[in-house]
């Protein structure tokens, strides 16, 4: 039995023996000329918009509330809707193909909400909707419990999320909370103190505001669990030195999954860098206003004469581990609640406050006519972009949009911007790739259910992925004759469900995956001789997989 | 753009930041996306967005890393799908010979940027939540399994 510490040994050994050997920086940097700047590469600098955008799709700051109540939700798995009574066989035929199988697009009864008044030249780039799921002990799903506590004239806010059983050692502390060792750390005026320890099965951070560190610290001490699974949350105390109320609390009960949300994303005209994102999400516990506001840096705002919770990136970043960094062209998120207890999140970047407020102002729920235009308008942006690669089977042909791939990204980074399926002589489905990715996806939601949803790696072999909610096409358009590719899904190899073409020295080939859970791993490795002797191997990846994760939510 | 009208000696401290760090910077960006060219890449622009703010940077190593990491992230994220599917790729690097960083190599990329952070940048936990934007929680949870992933290694 090897012990955590001499893992963590072998771990540390390994990862500086890995780094030790990458000794040739220096021989492939650029030198610096005397005096000046290294020359960096003048180029468009990711800077501010890298504290946000990469950890996650969210607006701004990684412990929000509205980011806590909001995105882990948004980033659950989605979508891909498992046929539980009818599976084709898995024999692959043209006829699978030409004709795929029947499917049925889940309904997904959340709230959908569009902008209604956009900047002039925009339109809709991509949505995306999915319902509720049920795996809050997986990855993406949601479960967490917020409760904000009036203390006197001060605050604190718990938020509670769920933890793996096995305790991982713990770091920087630095005083207890609830007996716990716990980490503190206030903002550079004092106002504001977070504290984070764990509790069996649960990590919970607390903010306080308008307290001192002794206050704090005694106001959670105070605070009566409820049960013995800090989720269910805390009653306030009675008592106490300082009063303290429960002002409002969002409870989310292991296991109830996270809302249905839905999103449309708006950019300008010919671009796929969204400016504008809508998502809506489905009333869940009992959140408030209240809750969305107690973090740093989110403020209660009148705009377009509603209040809403806003999402003041300086602010947050500027809280704790300020560093300086001016981070005024990242995207602000303004939240509200609407009638009906729906959340309403507007992400926005490069828009001024006016038009921002505009944007606000045209928010609208969507009937099922408004949403169901989307997809259209989307499909001739899309289609109105070059075609990069065509992948064709049969008279079902999917093409990838965007710029070609040059010739200096054969084996580096291809980006397209959108996919185009389209099925004999129905007219073609397209969806766009946001971020620009190599992979990407691009949700084409239609009364057949074809989900184009990735593609293109690699040295020439483009591979595009289709889900349907039975499972998946995979479509390959590989040049060179001499690929092996295995391919196995839920631990079973598949390889025989390939079927191949070839023309010229070009092979398509295509394969349907059923799916029969509603989590699979989906695995496709490949073995590749060079074709010819006068392709120097060092350039021809050898072998190589991918892996598909899908979850799908549960009927 | 980056502007050009600092003062000597500001480039001068610059050129030895860049200097002092670059190659660190570099090695931490190959444990986390593997491929030299897209590490030498981020770093480039991870010293062009220090170089444009290098004047108000209370602590410009902080900054460095903290735009290292976050790019890096943005390049795993372009290689794996949006949303209803997530790419894991496994590269094409053939093996290193050392089982573990073979397994480091193929995690999932929170849990390989989460494993790089806490156990060759040692940082704690707190500061791998404060630096990706995870949740305490979520870089716990990574790391742990991360490690029972790379335990299985050690222990076959």
């Amino acid at each position: 039995m090897t012990t955590t510490a001499e893992l963590e040994t072998r771990i540390r050994a390994s990862l500086r023996t890995w780094a030790a050997e990458i000794d040739d920086a220096d021989e492939e940097a650029p030198t610096p000329e005397p005096g000046r700047p290294a020359p960096v590469r003048l180029m468009a600098v990711p800077a501010a918009d890298d504290l946000d955008e990469s950890s996650a799709d969210a607006p701004a700051a990684g412990r929000s509330p509205i980011r806590l109540l909001v995105l882990a939700g948004a980033a659950a798995v989605l979508v891909l809707v498992v046929a539980v009574a009818v599976l084709r066989p898995p024999t692959a035929s043209v006829e699978m193909i030409d004709e795929p199988p029947p499917t049925s697009v889940e309904e997904l009864p959340g709230p959908r909400a569009v902008a209604t008044a956009l900047p002039p030249g925009f339109q809709p780039i991509w949505t995306d909707e999915h319902g509720p799921t049920a795996n809050p002990a997986g990855s993406g799903g949601l479960s967490q419990t917020i409760q904000r506590f009036d203390v006197g004239t001060g605050s604190v806010t718990v938020v509670v999320q769920p933890l793996d059983d096995v305790s991982v050692r713990g770091d920087a502390s630095n005083g207890t909370v609830r007996g716990q060792p716990a980490s503190m750390a206030a903002t550079g005026d004092g106002t504001t103190a977070r504290f984070i320890w764990d509790e069996p099965g649960a990590t919970i951070q607390a903010f306080s505001q308008g307290l001192d560190e002794e206050q704090a610290r005694a106001t959670l001490d105070s605070l009566v669990a409820r049960t013995d699974d800090a989720a269910d949350g805390f009653d306030a105390p009675t008592g106490a030195a300082i009063p303290v109320t429960l002002r409002a609390e969002q409870v989310w009960r292991r296991g109830s999954g996270s809302p249905a949300t839905s999103t449309v994303a708006y950019a300008a005209t010919g671009s796929t860098r969204w400016s504008i994102v809508v998502s809506s999400h489905a009333p869940a516990g009992n959140a408030d206003l209240d809750l969305l506001t107690s973090d740093v840096g989110v403020d209660r705002q009148v705009i377009a004469g509603q209040e809403r919770a806003v999402v003041t990136p300086e602010r947050v970043h500027a809280g704790f581990g300020a560093n300086g960094v001016s981070l005024e062209d990242v995207y602000r998120t303004v939240a509200w609640f609407d009638t009906d207890g729906a959340l309403i999140e507007v992400q926005a970047r490069d828009l001024d406050a006016a038009a921002l407020e505009a944007v606000i102002a045209g928010i609208d729920r969507a009937d099922e006519a408004a949403w169901s235009a989307l997809p259209a308008e989307i499909s001739t942006q899309v289609e109105s972009l070059p075609v990069a690669t065509r992948s064709t089977w049969g008279d079902v042909e999917l093409t990838m949009r965007g710029d070609a791939p040059s010739p200096g990204d054969v084996l580096g980074q291809w980006q397209p911007a959108g996919a185009c399926l389209r099925s004999g002589d129905a007219p073609a489905r397209c969806g766009s790739f946001p971020g620009g990715g190599v992979s990407g996806s691009a949700t084409v939601t239609s009364s057949t259910g074809w989900f184009p949803s990735s593609c293109c790696r690699e040295a020439g072999r483009h591979l595009v992925t289709v889900a349907t909610p039975e499972g998946w096409w995979l479509f390959g358009a590989l040049d060179g004759a001499n690929d092996d590719l295995r391919v196995s899904a839920l631990g079973e190899e598949v390889e025989r469900q390939w079927v191949t073409a070839t023309e010229g020295s070009a092979t398509t080939l295509a394969a349907f995956l059923p799916l029969t859970a509603t989590h699979a791993t989906i695995t496709i490795s490949y073995e590749i001789t060079p074709p010819g002797s006068d392709v120097p191997a060092t350039e021809v990846p050898q072998r190589g997989s991918y892996e598909f994760t899908v979850d799908a939510p549960a009927r | 753009m980056i502007s050009t009208d600092r003062e000597p000696r500001e480039d001068a401290e610059f050129d030895e930041f860049y200097r002092t760090h670059r190659v660190p910077m570099t090695r931490l960006a190959v444990l986390l996306i593997d491929r030299r060219s897209e590490a030498d890449e981020v770093v480039q622009e991870a010293f062009a967005a220090v170089h444009q703010r290098w004047s108000d940077l209370d602590t410009p190593p902080a900054y460095l890393r903290r735009v290292v990491v976050n790019r890096c992230h943005d390049v795993l994220r372009r290689r794996r799908h949006r949303r209803e599917v997530v790419i894991e790729e496994q590269h094409v690097a053939p093996p290193s010979g050392d089982d573990l960083r073979d397994v480091i190599a193929s995690l999932p990329a929170k849990q390989r940027t989460v494993i790089v952070l806490r156990y060759y940048e040692d940082l704690s936990i707190e500061s791998i939540a404060d630096l990706t934007g995870m949740p305490t929680g979520t870089v716990k949870s990574a790391l742990h399994r991360a490690l029972a992933q790379l335990r299985l290694v050690v222990e076959r």
